[in-house]
């Protein structure tokens, strides 16, 4: 018991430091997280003075709605082709990047750039170059009697034209995450390699890809749950347009509760998409996890 | 000497109590007023001169200023209701005030409004910004879909537009467009459309809707119907959406990439010259003007057959009170009138290009012009948005419906009966449509 004590007397100190930090998060994550549970057990709209608990009448809506089960669609075929392009083209700029040469430095902090650019500004600017009829992308390939094309005017093109903006403007988190882990490597293990007969390929397979796995893992992750949530680009690139072909879930959720202003049926869609969104982390987690190093 | 100074310590004491009983009673009377106008306004000549000369004239009210964005405030507006952070006085998008009086959100003007006041604003406003037969709102001013078009270019292709109260059948506008299409270098390609069609669904569908509307209307159509279902899927759907595929497959007057234009680029496009003629918002008219100056001129709508009234959609925003404290309703209802007054409402249409709504101030010269006389008529024959509940969901169908229809994508008919389903579906699903 006097040990139990000694214990809180020495320790208050810390709970005081951690408590500010604690109860900030708790008002601006947990408390919003809880009750936006809470509202998608609700008929709650904002155009009703009245609402009531309708268990799970939300959720059932949600797995009988065309339009949802259509964004879901979208928004996978989203998640893949920036999963893909992000990691692979991230891993291999990291690679490329990794090996001592002169200028890396410059190339690093060109591809760091578009990164800490506001997504205000990105969007902007992509939508001058992008223009169908105005654009710098069209007026390049004019010059080659290409085109015009309607990078977001064409249903078939905007999905597309959506990702490759989303990979210029985040390529950087990935290379950075993967960067790093390339340079915990020890070299020693690379020279072991070489010298049991290794070739570049085999010291990437046996060596490389088994020590940035956990890197590897994350970054999936987080590519995942960032493409799944993409809202801001969408919705000032194209506004989920033409007719609904990049409508993601992360707009389609807005849209429900904040402009048709049925905040229970938003509530419940975020729900599904952080379930979904912890389902795939899980699915990457044990594909991807190492029984062993080597 | 001791006399003396006892005298003026007793008066100065006397004064100062006097001074300060004055102004606990000034202060008493200060009423604190917390306004949500439009952002866009902030910077505008009309609004500062407004709000320095109201503060002027009414010093006891303070005015706190939230400036709102416009359409995308709706919820904004109503969680602070909700949370009992309402303003005192808002400026409303027309389509929210059936809403907010059926809730009981606003208060009613008729205990405030003078009767020379009220009959001074034309009809169809009071009418809209009433429920239950009391006035909830009242308009600042009106905007129309209008036909705009360069005078240089139709007097060019020999084309003579309507005389300056009457409308060209859809045939004849098409013929027209037909003639202003032009491949001007000889490349192959189109240089100058005949007209401009926004059918983007930015803004839920809200401009390429507020375009498009003047010829569901003008065919006899109804967007919502007594029971307040939808009723979209009509006669006058199908060829409101026929007209609009026909100018751009059959008569090859817009461009096919129509559906994705946004009205603003619609008027850069015909600020640029690639457009002779467009379905646009009369407030696009006075920065078109200036660049071309003397050769902008407006037409009504076209209609499906001489005879038929022209039509249009008429948008705007509306003054309500939120507050029901008495103290503050007064001051409330000063404030209103005050942005309302002829002389506020007079500058500010003058310098946005908006159409009044009060009697008054549309008498004025000023608003004789050509362009305004065109507005004016097509006001006769204006469709407001209507404000139920399911109609947000009917302007997102229906936008969806306007892009399949120009992408030629789907026919009039099924655009609209998928539109008119989905439409049923959403509302049923949001206990809208029971």
């Amino acid at each position: 018991m006097e040990h139990k004590s000694t214990g809180l007397r020495r320790g208050w100190p810390y709970i005081l430091m951690i408590l500010p930090t604690f109860l900030l998060l708790g008002a601006v994550t947990f408390y919003p997280a809880f009750y936006n549970i809470w509202l998608s057990f609700r008929n709650e709209s904002l155009r009703t003075i009245t609402s009531s608990f309708v268990g799970l009448a939300n959720y059932r809506r949600v797995l009988s709605d065309p339009f949802f089960w259509g964004a879901l669609g979208r928004t996978l075929i989203y998640m893949a082709g920036s999963l893909v392009l992000r990691v692979v083209l991230g891993l291999a700029l990291a690679l490329l990047l990794n090996i001592p040469q002169r200028g890396r430095s410059v190339v690093r902090t060109a591809i760091l750039l578009p990164w800490v650019l506001s997504e205000v500004i990105v969007t902007a600017m992509w939508l001058w170059i992008l223009d169908h009829r105005t654009g710098l992308l069209n007026a390049l390939f004019a010059t080659v009697k290409l085109g015009p094309y309607g990078w977001l005017v064409y249903p078939g093109m905007a999905m597309g034209t959506i990702i490759m903006v989303s990979l210029w403007k985040n390529l950087a988190f990935s290379f950075l995450l993967l960067f790093a882990a390339l340079q915990q490597i020890p070299v020693d293990l690379y020279d072991s390699g070489k010298i049991d007969g290794c070739s570049s390929a085999g010291l990437i397979r046996h060596i490389t890809l088994p020590l940035i796995r956990p890197t590897l893992t994350i970054v999936t992750i987080m590519v995942s749950i960032s493409a799944f949530g993409q809202f801001s680009l969408v919705y000032s690139l194209t506004g989920g347009g033409p007719l609904r072909s990049t409508e993601l879930v992360g707009l389609y959720m807005y849209q429900q509760a904040f402009t048709f202003l049925d905040i229970g049926y938003g509530s419940a869609i975020a729900m599904v998409i952080f379930l979904i969104n912890i389902a795939l982390s899980l699915v990457y987690y044990y594909a991807l996890r190492s029984e062993s190093l080597y | 000497m001791k006399t003396m100074s006892k005298f003026s310590l007793v008066s100065s004491l006397v004064l100062l109590l006097v001074l300060a009983s004055c102004s606990l009673a000034m202060a008493a009377k200060q009423v604190e007023l917390v306004v949500w106008d439009l952002q866009s306004y902030a910077n505008q000549p009309w609004y500062q001169n407004a709000i320095k000369a109201f503060t002027e004239k009414y010093p006891h009210i303070k005015l706190e200023f939230e400036p709102h964005e416009g359409v995308p405030a709706e919820p904004k507006f109503i969680s602070a209701i909700r949370t009992g952070n309402a303003p005192d006085v808002g400026i409303l998008n027309l389509y929210w005030v059936k809403d907010f009086a059926m809730n009981g959100w606003i208060q009613p003007l008729d205990p405030v409004i003078e009767p020379e006041t009220r009959a001074d604003f034309f009809d169809g406003f009071l009418e809209y910004a009433s429920y239950e037969g009391q006035l909830y709102g009242l308009f600042n001013e009106t905007g129309v879909a209008t036909v705009l078009y360069r005078k240089d270019l139709l007097a060019e292709a020999g084309i003579t537009p309507p005389a300056l109260l009457e409308a060209w059948d859809f045939d004849e506008f098409a013929e027209a467009a037909k003639k202003l299409t032009k491949d001007v270098n000889g490349d192959g390609k189109i240089d100058v459309w005949g007209v401009g069609i926004a059918g983007s669904r930015t803004g839920g569908g809200g401009p390429a809707t507020f375009v498009q509307f003047p010829f569901f209307w003008a065919l006899g159509g109804e967007l919502i119907d007594e029971n307040g279902w939808p009723a979209i899927n009509s006669e006058a759907g199908r060829g409101s959406l026929q007209f609009y595929h026909d100018l751009v497959y059959k008569h090859g007057v817009a461009p096919q990439e129509s559906y994705s234009y946004t009205w603003d680029d619609i008027a850069r496009g015909f600020s640029a010259g690639q457009y002779a003629m467009a379905f646009l918002h009369n407030t696009h008219a006075p920065s078109l003007e200036q660049q071309f100056p003397g050769q902008i001129g407006a037409m009504l709508y076209p209609v499906p057959e001489h005879g038929v009234t022209s039509a249009t959609t008429a948008g705007g925003w509306i003054y309500s009170i939120f507050t029901d404290d008495p103290d503050k309703q007064q001051a409330a209802w000063d404030y209103v009138s005050w942005m309302l007054s002829p002389e506020v409402m007079r500058a500010m249409c003058v310098e946005i290009g908006g159409l009044p709504t009060r009697r008054s101030v549309f008498d004025d010269p000023i608003f004789a012009s050509e362009l305004f006389q065109v507005f004016g008529r097509q006001l006769e024959g204006a469709h407001m948005k209507p404000g139920d509940p399911i109609f947000p969901v009917i302007q997102d169908e229906f936008g969806v419906a306007i892009q399949e229809v120009l992408m030629n994508q789907k026919d009039p008919a099924t655009a609209l009966e998928d539109a008119e389903r989905n439409v049923i579906q959403r509302g049923q699903a949001t206990g809208i449509l029971k």
